[in-house]
């Protein structure tokens, strides 16, 4: 097995150093994390905002009266974090795209937010706010891209205003991305016309209908999600952090299906939504107490097995597990090319992406709100959060349970083999 | 003084192996200055360390790392230590990588 496992990592590590180091995959998930913080306090400001007890949104009402109560989060709150999602990401990818290449980060980031505004559509009374969310997400990670070609073709030509030596640094710096600016904004000026002469009209419009939409719609449907969560099983079964691998490809993905589902949630919490596959049903879900839904092997491992390096790994990782952190359990146990947990570590993510995805598809459990769940957050609390109904808890708790018996024929299979190793010595 | 940086994805999963491994290094009475960083941030970090640990799950990265550490000790924990979070054996790895540079 060791050998077998050495020869596929040799296969392997290229393709996770490519990925790892893709200078358009990593800054694009640089820019997606720096809108975590932002999310975070978008989404509880739903849950304080919308919790559903009436005696509690009576006394609200009667504190901070009518007006504010209803707006503070919906109107307020939620638009400048939600809401904002699209700029944080554009802000966030061309930094670091811009660091990538050793070039002046800041600088970077002003051009791109100035090139994404001359791509904005017009509306009465100056921008639309609805072009800063998430539904902006590809055309703000292709704008992020081409702005910073741009400066690095500038730079690489020195096509740059140079200053006397005896000007300042700082000053000088803002004069190299003078032409930079010019040239980004004489380009995505004429994209705009020329985008304004299609049917499409806009480019958020054209990016969102040609690209976004249809990579979501695929990237989220049930055979997308099994390939992705098979991924993510698969690198780890090799001791490889699969999610982030996964994550790379797919989180465009989940974010822009995330933002459609709460688009229409702030309008109505009853409203049909768009997408069952969200980050956060991935977070909750599939990754749920890490991948291969680990916790209860754990709790198996601790209570219910006799080798005691199994029981010891067992108690150490539940702590963890509970809230969706599993690597003491893939390395200590391990399940890292672990001929006997192969199976159960591959079925019972796949058991819970069937199980959910069918059970929000027949109506069971709504669908994901949109509302962003710390990846951390332990179930059954998370489902909750995640669907704004205790029945997504209660799919949590479906789904671990499930995994459970998954496991519990092989763990013990696991454990009376470990049991006369250590008996024997 | 003993300055630590360990790698891992989110910087989550290897905090509390950091804590095991300070009170290993305590109560040998070393000096230890030890943090736990996300990959995606790590390079800032790198300048100021003396050894470089990567957890398992990131070991692909090893000789990234390597590179841009020029020259300071860098290795992957392995993984058994890591997944039954054993501060005694990396400290010890620590330790011996030390005495190698």
């Amino acid at each position: 097995m060791d050998k077998f496992s050495e020869k596929i990592e040799q296969k392997l590590y290229p393709i996770i150093e490519w990925v790892q180091s893709n200078k358009y995959l990593s800054a694009i998930q640089f820019g997606l994390l720096m809108t975590m913080p932002v999310l975070l306090v978008g989404a509880f400001a739903c849950v304080i905002s919308d919790l559903p007890i009436q005696a509690y949104q009576d006394l609200m009402v009667s504190i901070f009266g009518q007006s504010v109560w209803e707006e503070w989060n919906w109107s307020v709150v939620n638009t400048a974090t939600m809401g904002l999602t699209g700029l944080i990401a554009l802000a966030g990818t061309s930094y670091q795209l811009a660091k990538f290449d050793k070039l002046d980060a800041i600088p970077n980031v002003a051009i791109a937010l100035m090139s994404y505004f001359i791509l904005l559509p017009s509306a009465e009374g100056g921008i639309p706010v609805s072009g800063l969310g998430a539904q902006a997400l590809f055309l703000v990670i292709i704008v992020a891209i081409i702005t910073e070609e741009i400066y690095k073709l500038c730079k690489k030509k020195n096509l740059t205003v140079k200053m006397p030596d005896s000007v300042p640094a700082f000053v000088s710096q803002q004069f190299t991305a003078l032409v930079p600016a010019v040239f980004s904004a004489v380009f995505f000026l004429i994209i705009r016309y020329v985008i304004a002469a299609t049917p499409y009209g806009t480019a958020s419009n054209l990016v969102y209908s040609l690209l976004q939409a249809p990579l979501t719609n695929v990237g989220t449907s049930l055979l997308g999600t099994i390939v992705f969560t098979f991924l993510n099983s698969f690198f780890w079964l090799f001791g490889i952090h699969g999610t982030e691998l996964v994550s790379a490809v797919a989180q465009p993905l989940w974010y822009a299906a995330r933002a459609a589902n709460f688009d229409v949630f702030a309008v109505s919490a009853l409203a049909a939504r768009p997408y069952i596959v969200t980050q956060d049903f991935s977070n909750m879900i599939i990754f749920l107490t890490g991948t291969g839904i680990t916790l209860p092997l754990c709790i198996e491992m601790a209570f219910l097995c006799k080798s005691e390096r199994i029981r010891k790994v067992g108690k150490l990782s539940i702590i963890p597990g509970v809230f969706n952190v599993n690597e003491p359990v893939i390395f200590g146990l391990p399940l890292v090319m672990n001929p006997v947990m192969i199976i159960p570590f591959f079925l019972a993510p796949m058991a819970a992406v069937l199980i959910s995805f069918g059970s929000m598809y027949f109506g069971l459990v709504p669908y994901p709100t949109g509302v962003t769940v710390p990846w951390t957050m332990p179930a059954p609390f998370g489902g909750w959060m995640m669907c704004n109904s205790w029945m997504g808890g209660l799919l949590q708790i479906v789904v671990l349970l499930v995994s459970g018996a998954i496991y519990y024929p092989f763990i013990k299979a696991l454990d009376k083999k470990y049991m006369e190793e250590e008996q024997q010595s | 003084m003993i300055k630590v940086l360990l790698i891992c994805s989110q910087g989550a999963s290897t905090a509390v192996l950091c804590d095991k491994i300070r009170e290993a290094a305590v109560s040998r009475n070393y000096d230890i200055d030890i943090h736990a960083a996300a990959i995606a941030r790590a390079d800032e970090d790198l300048a100021e360390a003396d050894v470089i640990l990567l957890g398992p799950q990131v070991r692909y990265m090893l000789n990234k790392v390597k590179g841009q550490a020029g020259g300071k000790p860098v290795a992957a924990i392995d993984m058994q230590s890591y997944g039954t979070i054993d501060g005694e054996k990396v400290f010890a790895q620590i330790v011996e990588m030390l005495g190698e540079s």
